[in-house]
């Protein structure tokens, strides 16, 4: 447990492979969960499922393409050395970009995980106070650093992602559209395309390997790669049981027009016998803890991108950049006056952002390493 | 598990718990809606009627024998309230209340019989909008008036975990699970290719009966199913359990098969420009009563051919009658335009021109003479 006192330098807080996986997993799944599959069948029709296929494939081409980023700098963050790497002037302009996409990210979950909880739960409660106090948690989720925010993910995500499945299993009592899983031919390249463009937000977040990966145990670098990818695969997976049982319990004509089709689906769990009978509805809350894991990974991130891009080390340093960016969260949310406002920014503007984020960043750090290594200009070192 | 765990365990569960106080209503200041119903007023208005237990009748839902509540106070009331819209007409029931109106534990909606088109849309908007209500609430359609049917109290009601099992359990519903949700009226509004269907419920004196099927087409009542046309919708729709069903017989009299039951599956052709519907029944049945003398395991292959006869003409003339009124409660074209998108503008004309073939395979058990 690191004291808290004085400075905690970068090795003394390294995590596990399966702990890098969790926070990876953790760090994108809390995106889409509520929403999926709503944009793929929408825009997909009876194409959805290989545009579901194309995003799977694309997210796992992304991983493989951020951990080729991680292999040039392990032991850095890529903020810190991208600096290097592109020079100040495109350096800190991409570093800012990280940055600004933890934030927005991390307002974007926060601020539709509100609108579920009043929706469905707490019509009389403000957002705000549903907000900050998942947000508050969050930071001090982070507030311990790295190891013990790994650490807090293991007892609370796995639980809460296996309770999910099992439950969700439950709807196979109300399957009544199977016809909708059936994939058509021949295909669609434009409904394809556009179904996996607009709900490419599922995979929203993997990216933060860029910062997570330094913290590995060196010796365990190569599993938490193998790990990130069975997350990955995992995440696939989950997702697609969610498509199959939300798509064949309410069809995708009502599936397209339903704001959060998974809390809709998973509030038919109803079992009269039992005390509580919404038991679907209480698994929607356990997904508060993927959301709080979600920001608390976020938190995490922009803190430890600061402190990489402005050479800051400390742990109180670590605390005040938590704070600060936990309160910018908080304040900035209510911004949004209602999901819809949420939807419509993420995909209007977010969406291109983080795909041209996601598969341009690598590229160009990729491209700017092998430039650098034909042109014999070696990036300076770390001091 | 360290202090700072146990502290932010701690805190994790203040924050899901905390976070309900928020809403408080205490439970006193609730009118626990166990029924609504939605009945066309004057003025093309709507009114809406709620069945809310009274302290004394909540007494008695948890089962205390003979009332145990208030010996001869009413156990439930009825709100009603009207209004141009029924989301309107929600907001003058609360008004009228001096309690917190609390749909959650809803566990019925009564449609009227006589709501037009615009009033169904409205009601199938409102329930889908309002955000505590319970999408697995039974739905169920009435020919009753309003204060007719929500003063009726069926005796299952003093066990609340039967209380609506009561409406659908009573003796000549059960061949066919006539359970509709809320979630199911929602789906079959918003989706091409498939009306809606809901039982017609009738209030007796202190029960409900329920044998009859009402098909809907485009929020009016396209046609009521007698008891047998059910029967066979039923089987069409996969939802027909224990029906008795008598047969023709070996000569010596007619025979009775019971607990016929089966799987449909349907499926469509579109060839030349006509639409072809086609549903497979796999059904089965225990032989109940066989002329003295004729029960034998070789009679039974012929048995078999006579309900699988009996049961195809049936299905066969119900699915016309309903192809007849523009109804479509199988939902052959749901899958049909899901694939073929283009098609949704025909549909109504490619489904009333359509040719139906059903197709039957049955299993008949014989347990033997059980006496």
């Amino acid at each position: 447990m690191p004291s808290g006192k004085g400075v905690a330098t970068l090795a003394a807080r390294t995590i596990s492979a399966t702990q890098f996986a969790l926070l990876l997993g953790a760090g994108y799944l809390a995106v889409g969960m509520f929403h999926f599959p709503r944009e793929l069948v929408a825009y997909g029709g009876p194409e959805a499922l290989y545009a579901f296929g194309l995003d799977a494939a694309a997210a796992l081409f992304g991983l493989w393409l951020w951990f080729r980023v991680n292999h040039l700098q392990p032991a850095e963050q890529v903020s810190a050395f991208s600096l290097r790497l592109l020079t100040p002037v495109m350096g800190y302009p991409t570093a800012v970009l990280t940055i600004a996409l933890h934030v927005v990210l991390a307002l974007l979950v926060i601020s539709n995980f509100g609108w579920v909880m009043i929706t469905f739960f707490l019509p009389d409660t403000p957002a705000w106070a549903i907000r900050d106090a998942v947000v508050v948690v969050a930071m001090y989720a982070a507030w311990f650093d790295t190891p013990v925010l790994g650490r807090t993910l293991q007892v609370t995500f796995v639980p809460a992602f296996v309770l999910s499945v099992l439950l969700g299993t439950l709807l196979l009592g109300r399957f009544s559209a199977g016809y909708a899983l059936v994939p058509s031919l021949p295909l669609h390249p434009g409904p394809i395309v556009l179904a996996a463009y607009h709900s490419w937000y599922i995979f929203w977040g993997y990216e933060i390997t860029l910062t997570l990966y330094p913290f590995v145990r060196r010796e365990e670098r190569p599993q938490a790669e193998r790990c990130g990818y069975m997350i990955m695969l995992i995440t696939i997976a989950f997702y697609l049981l969610g498509y199959i049982l939300t798509v064949g319990v309410e069809g995708p004509s009502f599936l397209a027009l339903i704001q959060w089709p998974s809390v809709s689906a998973m509030r038919l769990i109803d079992i009269s016998a039992l005390i509580i009978n919404k038991l679907g509805l209480l698994v929607v809350v356990f997904w508060g803890l993927f959301v709080l894991a979600f920001e608390a990974v976020r938190i995490w991130c922009v803190a430890h991108d600061v402190m990489g891009v402005l050479g800051l080390r400390t742990m109180t340093q670590y605390r005040l950049l938590i704070v600060i960016f936990g309160a910018m969260v908080m304040a900035l949310a209510s911004l949004f006056p209602n999901v819809d406002a949420v939807v419509s920014f993420a995909q209007t503007y977010v969406l291109p952002a983080m795909v041209v984020y996601q598969f341009g960043g690598p590229v160009l750090l990729l491209g700017a390493a092998q430039l650098r290594r034909l042109l014999r200009w070696p990036a300076p070192t770390a001091t | 598990m360290t202090s700072r765990m146990r502290l932010a365990a701690i805190l994790l569960l203040l924050t899901l718990l905390l976070a309900g106080c928020w809403d408080d209503i205490p439970i006193d200041q609730r009118a626990l809606v166990l029924m609504m119903g939605v009945w066309p007023a004057a003025h093309g208005q709507v009114k809406v009627a709620f069945q809310i237990p009274t302290a004394a009748g909540l007494a008695t839902l948890g089962g205390a024998p003979g009332g145990g509540g208030s010996g001869g106070s009413a156990e439930v009331y009825v709100l009603t309230a009207t209004g141009p819209t029924m989301m309107a007409a929600l907001s003058h029931a609360e008004e009228d209340s001096s309690r917190d109106l609390y749909l959650g534990q809803t566990g019925m909606v009564i449609l009227s019989s006589r709501l037009d088109p615009a009033q169904f849309n409205d009601v199938v908007a409102t329930l889908t909008r309002i955000g505590p209500f319970a999408k697995t609430a039974y739905i169920g359609t009435t020919t009753a008036s309003e204060s007719k049917f929500m003063n009726t109290t069926p005796q299952e009601r003093r066990i609340p975990a039967l209380y609506f099992l009561g409406v659908f359990g009573c003796q000549p519903c059960l061949p066919v699970a006539m359970h509709r949700t809320v979630w199911r009226l929602e789906h079959d509004a918003f989706t091409p290719g498939v009306t809606f269907w809901d039982p017609l419920i009738t209030p007796r004196a202190q029960s409900f009966q329920l044998q009859r099927m009402v098909l809907y087409r485009g929020g009016r009542i396209a046609a009521i199913l007698n008891a047998r046309e059910t029967l066979m919708m039923g089987l069409a729709l996969g939802r027909t359990m224990k029906a008795p069903l008598q047969l023709p017989g070996l000569g010596g009299g007619p025979a009775s098969v019971r607990a016929v039951r089966g799987v449909a599956t349907p499926s469509t052709k579109l060839v030349g420009g006509r639409l072809h519907l086609a549903i497979s029944l796999q059904v089965v049945g225990t032989v109940d009563i066989l002329p003295v003398g004729q029960a034998s395991s070789h009679n039974i292959p012929i048995l078999e051919g006579q309900l699988a006869h009996v049961v195809a003409v049936g299905v066969l003339k119900t699915l016309r009658q309903a192809q007849s009124v523009g109804a479509d409660p199988v939902g052959f074209g749901m899958a049909f335009l899901y694939h073929n998108p283009s098609e949704v503008r025909n549909w109504p004309t490619l489904y009333r021109r359509a040719s139906i073939q059903v197709a039957v395979h049955v299993t008949l058990h014989d347990l033997g003479d059980m006496t």
